[in-house]
């Protein structure tokens, strides 16, 4: 019940977003892409541990909640994919206006193709191993192997490297330096876009759940 | 032939086994694969190198790093009945990360005054070595059948 209402948080995201969060000092009012690029890259990494985790408990648990696994971590990597593209898509918006090219070859931009690029092979495991016994375990290794790198991509090599993005909300330094009302915005973006992805991943997982029922009756 | 080799070590020996065979066997074939493409590579185009150690430790770990995702994908690519261009498709988003690392890493042998050297090292090991670790502890689910 409480996940159907999710959507429903967004509206207040927009408004804040729009009309209370400051503008920042420099990037002017292109910085409230911030408030809707952050959490979609947010929700991609989220999407992706959570099929690696589902994938995790799919090859420690019983074999009779194996297929239910396999649907969680499967469409969690699709919403995944789909959440990352629009990253790329809101932050490379974001780069023409501040950089002033939509690509620019930045170790972040770089690795969260990368990633994409990882789980886009991970659809292909899927379609090759679609007639195998062994497909559902070996997609669960797969992509617990996905997550294993995921930490490099998104953590390790941003940092190795210089960068055109600011510091991490959280730097070095272990302060968040951002206005109040501009961090609280942000955290509300980051809640209700977790939610919707909840919501989505709920209505994902009940369309599977019909279909195979449905398939069970007509034999 | 294949199938009966595979039948015949799943009788005799452990997945953990066989992995780390495997491992192993990848990781000595690159490294002289690379002890053979390195000498070459410096005799025909003759890059100006000033950190010798930091190239060959380069490319050895890059090297290695390259066997350990690959032995990993090429079993579940063995799989999924013998798609090898799957194999391609699987292995290089994964391989990237350390091409990357290992490419800036080269890069930085051609400067005077190299600084992330020892950083670069330690990703491609610290990469390798998690992918080893799940890999093995990983692999029955790949080779057993059910």
């Amino acid at each position: 019940m409480l996940l159907r209402l999710s959507p429903l948080l967004m509206v207040p995201t927009i408004v804040l977003a729009f009309l209370w969060a400051p503008p920042a000092r420099t990037l002017g009012e292109a910085s409230r892409i911030l408030y809707f690029h952050v959490p979609l890259a947010w929700i991609s990494v989220l999407a992706f541990c959570v099929s690696g985790i589902a994938s995790i408990t799919l090859l420690a648990g019983p074999k009779e909640r194996e297929q239910r696994l396999d649907t969680i971590a499967h469409n969690s990597a699709i919403i995944g994919i789909v959440f990352n593209l629009l990253a790329v898509i809101a932050g490379a918006f974001w780069a023409k206006i501040s950089w002033g090219m939509y690509w620019n070859w930045d170790p972040r931009q770089i690795t969260i193709v990368f990633l994409f690029s990882i789980y886009a092979a991970y659809l292909c495991l899927r379609i090759g191993t679609h007639a195998s016994n062994a497909g559902v375990k070996i997609n669960a290794v797969y992509l617990i192997l996905a997550m294993i790198v995921l930490p490099f991509l998104v953590f390790v090599l941003p940092r190795m490297y210089d960068s055109l993005h600011p510091d991490p909300l959280i730097n070095r330094a272990g302060k968040i330096e951002m206005d109040a009302r501009m961090l609280t915005t942000l955290v509300l973006s980051l809640v209700s876009h977790s939610m919707v992805y909840a919501y989505i991943l709920s209505m994902m997982n009940r369309i599977v759940r019909i279909e195979t029922n449905r398939r069970a009756d007509s034999l | 032939m294949e199938r009966g080799t595979d039948a015949f070590l799943m009788l005799s020996s452990s997945a953990e086994t066989v992995y780390l065979s495997k491992l192993v066997f990848n990781c000595i074939y690159m490294l002289v694969l690379a002890a053979f493409i390195l000498p070459c590579f410096l005799f025909f185009l003759s890059p100006p190198v000033f950190d010798y150690p930091l190239l060959v430790g380069n490319v050895a770990a890059g090297g290695i790093a390259i066997a350990a995702v690959s032995t990993v994908l090429g079993a579940m690519v063995a799989r999924t009945g013998g798609k090898t261009a799957m194999f391609t498709v699987l292995s290089f988003p994964l391989i990237m990360p350390v091409l990357l690392v290992a490419i800036k890493l080269t890069e930085e042998t051609f400067l005077k005054t190299a600084t992330g050297g020892l950083k670069g090292i330690l990703f491609l090991l610290a990469f390798c070595g998690f992918i080893t670790a799940i890999s093995l502890l990983l692999f029955r689910y790949i080779w057993m059948r059910d």
